[in-house]
């Protein structure tokens, strides 16, 4: 008998400072009424357990933590369970020193009793079986835990963009308009005011239709000079995309007309992150256009469409938008149009109307809609609208996610078989004790179910830690990105792949018949021979492992060839010594002339600064993406007849300051770069790039050919329709990002048009950009303290940022890809050791047969290159199908690219016969004595 | 009472079989159980610390186990410490009785069929 032990003193509250937050942590595995009665036992229990000798060191304490949290875990599941079962009675402890607590079984609460502690067992049971297998629930969890992390983030994020309907009230019933021109190559031409009455009148599927077109104003009063993306809208804008006002009003009817005060509704969006969520902002006043604007409210979140805005103005804002040009002239186009489908219409008998309208204005006009460019206008829901660049990469993503948990769940379904397989002489005495099949399978369900529970905690976590990436991620293809958030539906998907990943595992090992126990009992031994079926299983499990990394593989590896081609494109010009930023001139109280001598005071005191080489201003940033001046217009080229039916030819104008090839690196092929001298009262003279050189003039010298602006639209910025003299060819540039065509392009010099839009400043630099900056900085508001400076950044990174989506595109499938690949080595490397675990006495009998180690050693690399090399072939009609569907996402890489397939194959062959060596390896080195003797 | 007329239908669980067996004789809290029930089965019987307490409390509700005052002889307990003692009670005698009764007679029946190896 032992001797009392001194109990040592239980501690009060200073004690329970001392006790490790761990311990407290463990605590919360007990449901809350069993704590507060028994927490200070539990944690002075611990302390001395942590104390004992078996748990010393290191290794000792991870021995203590798996035993407490896999005791705390099952019991504190079973008090759960059993209270919520048994109702309150649980809760209630019996009264102290008496017997009055006793109960005597009730035969009513019998049958669920005995369900009840027979599911507790088998908890408790799965648990034990776990606590003495930590390697296999590691390593169970954490392969679960990745494929349900990965296909948790992905739906978070799908939920989130293309599933949950828009903020909007009625969302579902707005629609997008697009005036487009395909066979002219122009995606957006936007619509005139004249345009939208037309289609207004002729269709009564549209209930309303509303007007929105984007400008960049520079706000000031508010506290320093601010670039704000101002969104012009008619009064019925709110009305129609069913937005309210969080904070003040939204914009109305009665904020129409010339004589209307200007007013300004801020974005959510903006008020928070610019404005400091400002409470008192209705009221307050800004300048902006030289005259005044009063906000009079904040609008409620919703993701911005065709761009981002910070706030929305009435057409008074804006002195353009007044004007009788933009009123009344057909080809003055740029408004977007939305519009609210009419209860009872729908999507489709507005398509028909605006078709209806689209001929009849065409044959009306056909001066404003030439025919050869196919002028037409699309009607789209917003809400696919405003994912329609998400979708594809999304979608894909979401496949990847889930080809990675058919991977994980394949190579544990693997495991779990194996680890049966292992049992099955424990299994067999069960079943012969009377166990019954449908109590194992109830075992290995709860086992199961607790590990995936598990999995599907760690996957939640590993989400969770990736939403901020995700919504960055997201952003780059849509404007509601920002609506990914984690809710129910995502911990619902979570909770369901858990439980359809265990009902798999459960129902997956075959279990052989009472026969085939008394079959492995008969022979009396401990070593267990595997059916030939549950074999074939374990060997489909690894082939289909090894198809669907290859199809991921091939996934990634496009992508990645992709980048590698991206990355070697040419864009034309220096990336690395070129800074730009915007600097809009105030022009309000300013004529084109002061506009203009201010730029270049600005430029002749930027290029004196130390550090700068070369400085200029352009109408268009390259890789920055456009702006207003992105679209096409009309050229004339000289002795270029155009051909009746095919569009007219366009080309992308760009207004740009002598010096500007030099400072950006740009080379003049044929002819000269501008001069100072290419003045306003000089020669009208033009550089065209490369391309169009080429398509125009071929072989012949295009210096002093003649080229003339002929857009009707070109007059709205003072242009003249003049034949201009070609005095340069430069080389082509990627003006649109690196991954798009290079277009035709005409370069105007500066002095010879009028200065607006021409705002952004290029500096040559030759030191680092960021010591050059501010004294850059200091030099331009020197010239005006009320400048604003906005958008600074090199060529390098605006290079980098117009292939960020695909580069992230890249690296989220190379991760899965990789991940993949892992887990299908470690799938082919465990069903190869498992085999040649149960071979190994064949292995002694062949090596005292004389068999060569090398002979045994290949037979086993060579089953593991079999089922490598029939995952690769089925892996390959996979991925035939998978990069067509990939096509669109791929630059300069076929979708079939050999290079790939080749490289894939070689990959996976290479990692298969890795994975094969360590088994391969040990079956060769069994020794005949031993072998025979463990018989 | 009605239970103790059948103090056990079924077979104890081995955690409530082995902490009635350690306060049979005399009380003795949580922690000391667990280093009883070590000690006589030679590590093979661990108890949790969940298992443990979830079990005495179960144990306490069922009548079988009290809590009591500190054994005299159980040393420094600080005054104000709050180590809790439990010692069986008449009905949990009877039901370890039953248990030990029920053990007993399916040994026997066992011994009768299978002969052990000498």
């Amino acid at each position: 008998m032992s001797r009392p032990l001194q109990p040592p003193p239980l501690g009060g509250p200073e004690d329970r400072d001392r006790t490790p937050w761990g311990l407290r942590a463990l605590l919360l595995l007990f449901p809350g009424w069993f704590r507060s009665d028994t927490d200070q036992q539990l944690l002075a229990h611990w302390r001395l357990q942590r104390r004992e000798p078996r748990y010393a060191g290191w290794l000792g304490g991870l021995r203590f933590w798996w035993h407490a949290v896999i005791d705390g875990a099952s019991v504190g599941i079973g008090l759960r369970v059993e209270a919520l079962l048994n109702g309150i009675e649980a809760r209630r402890p019996g009264g102290i020193g008496s017997g009055q607590g006793a109960r005597g079984p009730r035969p009513w609460r019998h049958k669920r009793e005995v369900v009840v502690e027979a599911f507790l067992r088998d908890t408790r049971h799965a648990f034990r079986g776990l606590a003495k297998n930590p390697g296999y629930a590691f390593v169970f969890v954490l392969t679960l835990g990745l494929g349900i992390g990965a296909n948790t983030a992905m739906f978070s994020a799908v939920n989130g963009v293309l599933l949950r309907p828009l903020p909007h009230a009625d969302g579902e019933r707005l629609v997008y308009l697009r005036h487009v021109a395909p066979a002219a190559g122009i995606e957006n031409v936007l619509f005139s005011v004249p345009e939208i009455e037309d289609y207004r009148d002729g269709t009564p599927s549209l209930e309303a239709v509303a007007e929105f077109s984007a400008l960049t104003f520079t706000m000031l009063g508010y506290d320093t000079p601010r670039r704000v993306r101002a969104g012009i809208v008619t009064g019925n804008y709110f009305g129609v995309m069913g937005l309210s006002a969080t904070l003040g009003r939204t914009i109305g009817p009665e904020d129409d007309g010339d004589g209307a005060p200007a007013v300004i509704v801020v974005s959510d969006a903006y008020w928070r992150s610019e404005l400091g969520s400002d409470p008192d902002i209705v009221g307050k006043t800004v300048e902006m256009n030289g005259r005044t604007a009063t906000f009079v409210g904040v609008s409620e979140p919703s993701p911005p469409y065709p761009e981002r805005t910070d706030i929305y103005v009435n057409m008074a804002t804006s002195p353009h938008h007044l004007d009788a040009s933009m009123n009344h002239d057909r080809v003055h186009r740029m408004t977007e149009v939305f519009a609210r489908v009419a209860p009872g219409a729908s999507v489709e008998s507005a398509r028909s109307e605006i078709a209806v309208v689209s001929s009849r204005i065409h044959g009306d006009h056909p001066g404003a809609y030439d025919a050869g460019s196919r002028f037409e206008v699309t009607v789209t829901p917003l809400k696919a609208q405003l994912t329609s660049r998400a979708r594809p990469t999304l979608l894909l993503l979401l496949a990847t996610a889930a080809f990675v948990l058919i991977i994980a769940c394949a190579n544990l379904a693997n495991l779990t078989l194996t680890r049966v397989l292992r049992r099955n002489h424990e299994l067999a005495i069960r079943v012969s004790l009377g166990g019954g099949r449908g109590a194992i399978r109830r075992e290995l369900l709860v086992e199961s179910l607790v590990l995936s529970l598990g999995g599907a905690a760690i996957g939640l976590l590993i989400a969770a830690v990736s939403l901020e990436f995700l919504v960055a991620f997201a952003s780059r293809f849509t404007s509601r990105a920002s609506e990914i958030v984690f809710d129910a539906p995502v911990f619902g998907v979570a909770f369901l792949a858990a439980v359809l990943a265990s009902a798999f595992f459960t129902l997956l090992p075959p279990l052989p018949s009472a026969d085939g126990f008394g079959g492995i009992l008969s022979r009396s031994g401990t070593r267990t021979t595997v059916g030939s079926g549950a074999r074939r299983v374990q060997k489909g499990l690894v082939v289909a492992q090894i198809a669907t990394s290859f199809v991921l593989l091939i996934g990634a590896g496009l992508l990645v060839r992709t980048m590698a081609h991206l990355n070697r494109v040419d864009p034309g010009f220096d990336t690395d010594q070129v800074l730009t930023m915007s600097i809009p001139a105030n022009a309000a109280g300013r004529t084109s002339q002061e506009v203009r001598s201010h730029y270049l005071a600005v430029l002749d005191g930027v290029r004196s600064l130390p550090g700068v080489e070369g400085a200029a201003m352009t109408s268009v940033v390259p890789l920055s993406g456009g702006g207003v001046l992105s679209t096409l217009w009309e050229v004339d080229v000289e002795g270029h007849e155009p051909v009746p039916g095919s569009p007219a030819p366009r080309a992308a104008f760009r207004v740009v300051t002598p010096g500007y090839f030099e400072s950006m690196g740009i080379d003049v092929i044929h002819g000269r770069p501008f001069q100072s001298t290419d003045d306003a009262d000089a020669q009208m003279v033009v550089v065209i790039n490369e391309s169009m050189a080429k398509a125009y003039f071929g072989d012949q010298n295009p210096i002093g050919r003649q080229v003339a602006w002929i857009d009707d639209t070109v007059r709205f910025i003072g242009l003249s329709k003049d034949f201009r003299t070609v005095v340069g060819v430069a080389a082509d540039t990627r003006d649109y990002g690196l991954d798009a065509d290079v277009g035709h392009a005409v370069y105007t010099p500066y002095p010879q048009v009028t200065p607006f839009f021409t705002d952004a400043l290029v500096v040559r630099v030759s030191r680092e950009s960021s010591q050059v900056l501010p004294s850059i900085r200091e030099e331009i508001l020197s010239h005006d303290p009320n400048q604003p400076i906005a958008s600074v950044a090199t060529i390098a990174a605006l290079g980098s940022e117009s292939v960020a989506p695909r580069r992230l595109n890249a690296t989220l499938l190379t991760a899965f890809a990789l991940l993949a690949l892992v887990i299908s080595a470690v799938g082919i490397g465990g069903v190869l050791a498992f085999s040649v675990g149960n071979r190994r006495r064949e292995f002694g009998v062949r090596g005292a047969l004389g068999a060569v180690r090398r002979q045994i050693w290949s037979g086993v690399v060579g089953e593991g290159a079999r089922l490598a090399l029939a995952g690769l072939v089925l892996g390959a009609l996979g991925a035939l199908g998978l990069s067509r569907f990939m096509a669109s996402l791929l630059v300069g890489v076929p979708a079939l690219d050999p290079v790939t397939f080749v490289a894939v194959g070689l990959l996976l062959s290479a990692v298969a016969i890795l994975a094969a060596w360590i088994p391969a390896w040990r079956a060769a080195s069994v020794s005949p004595v031993e072998a025979m003797a463990a018989t | 009472m009605e239970a103790s007329a059948q103090p056990t239908a079924r077979p104890l669980t081995p955690a409530t079989f082995h902490i009635l067996l350690s306060v049979s004789e005399r009380s003795a809290h949580g922690y000391e159980i667990k280093r009883m029930v070590e000690e006589r089965t030679g590590g093979a019987v661990l108890l949790g610390a969940g298992t443990l307490y979830a079990g005495i409390r179960r144990m306490e509700r069922d009548g079988m186990i009290r809590e009591t005052e500190a054994p005299d002889g159980s040393g420094d307990v600080e005054p104000g410490s709050r180590w809790r003692f439990y010692g069986i009670t008449p009905h949990g005698k009877q039901v370890l009785a039953a248990e030990i009764d029920r053990l007993e007679s399916d040994l026997q029946a066992a011994r009768a069929i299978v002969r052990r190896p000498a």
